[in-house]
């Protein structure tokens, strides 16, 4: 029972680097490289407020981190990805695995390479014999209300439209005065916050480490590819999903064989049925 | 001696694989092929394998890791490169993954030692400025001519036609996906043997080097040298291997010198930042319509 929580929580933070992932891709059509590392940049901007500027409220040390991270996000996508986005997406995808390199050395350098914990004193809730964390219960909330708020703008609203319209042609969608690279910086920033959101949760969970971003990005990168690049129900459903396997294949094997049959899933999946388990069905307006 | 020998092997082995990435891989296919330092570990790991426990004899014990890359790179290629989009990157990184992980499995996160040097018709080549100059630079010579014949032959035309565009590849009858898989394999094929020659010379294994951000490395360098380029790749395999010495000269303190790692990372990230942005074509020039694909015409 308390490995299925804690599958869950896994799972939950998989899908919101997953989602991460799908946003830009869904605007852009590149994989961002450095969505990972943004990650645990945000888990290193929450310890770096509750530790080094003495931020006393936990809550608040989040917020101001999922901002940071934010901006974070949106410098680098207005400094590295803009000036790119003519040139295909090849480019943006190489550069994007330069800035994933340059934030891990800068987080390594900044905070060294071990691995650290939050000093935070927690209200802990007792279920039976089971005690779960305030901030466990309250990743699964963001994530369930999150994902409502993000798949009914990107369906159901004049934003979701733009998006669409944006990733088939931007040079006319700037013609017609709709403001590109505002939405692309929106979403952005979308996405750098709940990946920071994923990260303080899994440094809740398992401890900050500066190559904790990789190991996640590849299991979200497998989630994305299970569900279908850019279905948003079928990331949130295979990431929770995954999450609890890959737990349960953690704690009755390795880590190792849990990496292999992540990975041995997203072939067979890519062989068998590229468009993923669910793949997208667009909404006629 | 020993020390410059040590330098001159990695730079003949870096370029090696530079080589088999830009001038086999990237530059014929522009398929950017991420996990490919993994061919590298496992031509090394199979090579160390065969030679310390199934006690292979001397060379032949190269032949298992040209073949295992050989099927691993064919599937990897012919599963993903049929479909358009970046499955293939993602494939490429799990691959990455799978053999770091079965590295560290079979032969703990420290490698293994004490692989046996063969001898070459009887002579020993316990030296290493002999095996540098009886093996490896044979071997490098032989690359290098292979790439320059495969640039000059009508077999690049075909290539030059797939990159660019696929559809009047298709028109004329050619299918694309056979000279991706082709190129793919040939470099693999060339990454693994490198990784065995690298074993050999060693006289271990390092697990610890098959990850992304060797690839990463590479990739900056490919792109600083220029695409598709000879001189660029050789160029790039040379500041890989005199950066870090430099820097070693350079910084003194202990403090510094513990860190130069994370340093020469941040310069190789903003090096690849940089080149990406302002000189696609790299020092040597590439090919000019590198970053214009077919999507965007």
């Amino acid at each position: 029972m308390e490995q299925l929580f804690h599958g869950l929580i896994i799972g939950s933070v998989i899908s919101f680097i997953a989602l991460g992932y799908a946003l830009i891709y869904s605007i852009l059509k590149f994989i961002n490289f450095a969505h990972g590392e943004v990650m645990m940049a945000g888990a290193y901007f929450c310890y770096g407020f509750l530790s080094i500027m003495g931020v006393e409220n936990f809550h608040f040390a989040v917020l101001f981190s999922i901002i940071a991270t934010g901006i974070l996000g949106v410098f680098i996508e207005r400094v590295c990805y803009k000036p790119l986005r003519s040139r295909g997406r090849l480019t943006m995808l190489l550069s994007s695995l330069g800035i994933s390199i340059i934030l891990q050395a800068i987080i390594t350098l900044i905070f060294t390479s071990s691995a650290l914990v939050y000093t935070i004193r927690e209200k802990s809730l007792h279920i039976g014999e089971y005690s779960l964390y305030f901030s466990e219960i309250i990743i699964i909330v963001i994530l369930v209300i999150s994902f409502i708020i993000i798949s009914l703008s990107l369906t159901r609203s004049r934003l979701g439209l733009a998006v669409r319209a944006i990733s088939s042609n931007p040079t006319r969608l700037a013609l017609l005065g709709i403001p590109v690279d505002q939405i692309i910086s929106i979403f952005f920033f979308l996405s750098s916050a709940l990946a920071a959101i994923a990260g303080i949760g899994l440094a809740v969970e398992n401890g900050l480490i500066p190559s904790m971003g990789f190991q996640y990005s590849i299991w979200a990168f497998a989630v994305v590819v299970i569900a279908g690049l850019g279905s948003l129900r079928g990331i949130i459903i295979g990431g929770v999903l995954f999450g609890i396997v890959i737990n349960y294949a953690i704690v009755y094997s390795s880590s190792l064989f849990a990496n292999g049959f992540a990975i041995t899933i997203m072939a067979l999946i890519l062989l068998l049925r590229p468009q993923g388990l669910f793949p997208q069905r667009l909404r006629e307006f | 001696m020993e020390y410059l020998a040590s330098i001159v092997a990695n730079f003949l082995i870096y370029a090696l694989i530079i080589i088999s990435l830009n001038n086999f891989i990237i530059g014929k296919t522009s398929i950017w092929s991420i996990g490919h330092i993994a061919f590298f570990g496992i031509g090394a790991l199979t090579t160390g394998i065969m030679v310390h426990d199934f006690l292979m004899p001397g060379w032949s014990a190269i032949l298992p890791g040209l073949l295992i890359s050989f099927f691993l790179s064919l599937f990897v290629g012919l599963s993903t490169l049929r479909l358009s989009g970046d499955y293939f990157i993602i494939l490429s990184i799990g691959l990455c993954e799978i053999t770091r992980a079965v590295s560290h499995e079979l032969k703990g996160p420290a490698g293994m030692s004490g692989i046996v040097r063969p001898t070459l018709g009887g002579m020993s080549l316990d030296n290493d400025w002999m095996f540098i100059l009886l093996v490896i630079l044979p071997i490098f010579i032989a690359v290098i001519v292979l790439s320059v014949r495969f640039s000059r032959s009508p077999l690049e035309r075909i290539c030059s036609l797939v990159r660019q565009n696929e559809n009047a590849a298709r028109f004329m009858k050619i299918n694309p996906l056979y000279y991706k898989v082709g190129c793919l394999c040939i470099g693999s094929l060339i990454a693994a043997l490198t990784g065995s020659i690298h074993a050999f010379f060693a006289r271990s294994t390092d697990p610890s080097i098959i990850t992304l951000y060797q690839t990463v490395l590479f990739f900056s360098m490919v792109l600083f040298g220029g695409i598709n380029s000879l001189y660029g790749s050789i160029l790039g395999s040379l500041m890989l291997v005199a950066v870090p010495r430099i820097l070693e000269y350079f910084i003194n303190s202990p403090m510094a010198s513990s860190y130069s790692y994370q340093i020469i990372q941040l310069m190789y990230g903003f090096l690849l930042i940089f080149v990406v942005r302002f000189m696609p074509q790299g020092v040597m020039g590439g090919s000019k319509n590198w970053f214009y694909p077919q999507e965007n015409t």
